[in-house]
């Protein structure tokens, strides 16, 4: 394993709080709100609960602090994924204090204004999601998802114009999830000590106790959708993975050839535009082998190979691309969100290739059946 | 021309002295029962000046039901004005009906509009 620097967690702070220092001048604080992604609720409700971050709250507007925030060189974003929500910030080391405030300002005091609603959060969201629906590539994801999980972790991401979301659902959502169980930060660069102080002086000691769980998971597999659209052509299929299994499918994924591990020898590097993937969720994974390329009769014989590939994976290869699965592992690995997988030597000795979800997306009258692969 | 956080301020401050507030209110209740307003169906936050971006921006973020009774009002004052006539004494809006559904917004809209204009100017 690579050598990891260590960690410090607080037990006595308002939130959880895990933060390392770091050498140079430059801090990042992420706000994880756990369970309030898109896999809870009611589907586009988080995403738009996340476009709602950084507007005004009861203590600063929302222009304020972005001008603020300019002034002292910060940037910040507020982005949904399936688990959670997080609102990031990165900043000068000597601008702690402040962003600590501002983030917990934004997390533990919002005003949600109902034109704000209507003027802002709204227009982003949809527009974010307009730009994420341009690539076929996230279209075929979402497609996975959804065969694969159904509800949780198969709702869609983002919002999207034919759901029908009030501004009450999304205020009943942010009572429910923003709560002192839910909330963890992680911060890099900065003090332990002085992060703990900033935060129990901060909004973040006044949020409510409590927390919530996440919906219980469900997997399928044998469900295939064909989506027409211009531009790029995108076949996929997709196995939903348990949580116990995440180091099996990494030495999958490494024996078959991932993009995470560049100029490998695996067989899925020999065709053009393959790619092989396990996408892991605190509760499940999906593993995701597909092939993208603009000529869909070259993606079309590129999935059946791809298939045929992943399927005759031998166990010396398996066996073989341990190492490999290691170094994957470390390289997906990042202070802020950490699985902690462990591989070991017979970690993906009994694999085999069992029923899958299936998706292909652009020219569907070129792209085959999953019972051609 | 005055902003309305201007005269909501001068207007707190006049109630918030007793003998002020004692002679001015009678005087503002007489003013506003004799300037016929709502003899044509109006309340005094339909003839505040619309004009201008900081009022369309207050009247845009309305609820959907007091947007529609707003309208409904100007609508039915225009038809008044054009027959020349007005409102029955039982069908005119009673001075307790006569109630700020505006300025909150607009109020909102200032102080937003003011705070930009300060950063705007910030010396740093």
């Amino acid at each position: 394993m690579l050598s990891r620097i260590s960690a410090r967690a607080y037990s006595t702070a308002p939130v959880k709080l895990v933060s390392r220092d770091a050498t140079g001048n430059l801090s990042t604080l992420s706000v994880v709100v756990n369970n309030a992604g898109s896999k809870v609720g009611k589907a586009g409700v988080p995403h738009l609960l996340s476009k709602f971050g950084f507007l005004n709250n009861e203590v600063k507007s929302a222009l304020r602090f972005t001008r603020e925030a300019e002034l002292l060189g910060g940037a910040f974003s507020s982005e949904v994924t399936r688990d959670a929500i997080v609102l990031s910030a990165q900043f000068l080391k000597k601008d702690l204090p402040y962003f600590v405030e501002s983030l917990g300002n934004a997390v533990a005091k919002p005003s949600f204004r109902p034109h704000e609603f209507t003027e802002t959060v709204k227009p982003t969201a949809l527009a974010e999601s307009a730009a994420a629906h341009a690539c076929p590539e996230f279209v075929a994801l979402e497609a996975l998802h959804q065969q694969s999980f159904r509800k949780g972790l198969g709702q869609p991401l983002y919002y999207s114009a034919n759901q029908s979301v009030t501004f009450d659902d999304v205020k009943e959502f942010a009572a429910s999830a923003f709560t002192a169980g839910n909330v963890s930060i992680v911060a890099s660069g900065v003090n332990e000590a002085d992060l703990a102080e900033f935060v129990a002086e901060s909004a973040f000691a006044g949020l409510p106790a409590g927390s919530t769980s996440a919906p219980a998971v469900t997997t399928f597999t044998g469900a295939e959708t064909r989506i027409a659209s211009s531009g790029a052509s995108v076949a996929a299929f997709a196995i939903p993975v348990a949580k116990a299994d995440y180091a099996a499918y990494e030495v999958v994924a490494a024996a078959a050839g991932t993009s995470t591990l560049v100029g490998s020898a695996a067989p899925l590097s020999k065709i053009p535009g393959a790619d092989s993937k396990l996408f892991k969720y605190q509760d499940a994974g999906l593993f995701v082998v597909s092939v993208t390329g603009a000529d869909a009769h070259a993606v079309a014989s590129g999935i059946k190979a791809a298939k045929q590939a992943v399927a005759s994976l031998s166990a010396s290869a398996l066996s073989g691309a341990v190492k490999a699965a290691e170094l994957s592992v470390a390289l997906q690995d990042s202070f802020e969100f950490s699985h902690n997988i462990k591989v070991s030597a017979d970690s993906g000795k009994n694999f085999k290739l069992g029923p899958f979800n299936y998706v292909a997306v652009g020219n569907t009258d070129v792209l085959p059946y999953a019972d051609e692969l | 021309m005055a902003s309305i956080t201007s005269i909501v301020k001068a207007s707190d401050w006049v109630l918030s002295k007793p003998v002020l507030a004692r002679a001015i209110t009678p005087l503002a209740k007489a003013f506003c029962a004799y300037a016929g307003y709502r003899e044509m169906g109006l309340k005094f936050n339909d003839i505040i000046n619309e004009e201008n971006p900081i009022s369309q921006k207050a009247i845009s973020r309305l609820p959907a039901d007091v947007s529609y009774a707003r309208n409904f009002r100007i609508i039915t004052a225009h038809q008044l004005g054009l027959s020349n006539q007005l409102l029955p004494a039982n069908k005119a809006v009673k001075p307790e009906d006569d109630t700020h559904y505006l300025i909150p917004y607009l109020l909102e809209a200032e102080k937003e509009a003011f705070e930009k204009a300060e950063l705007d100017h910030i010396q740093v």
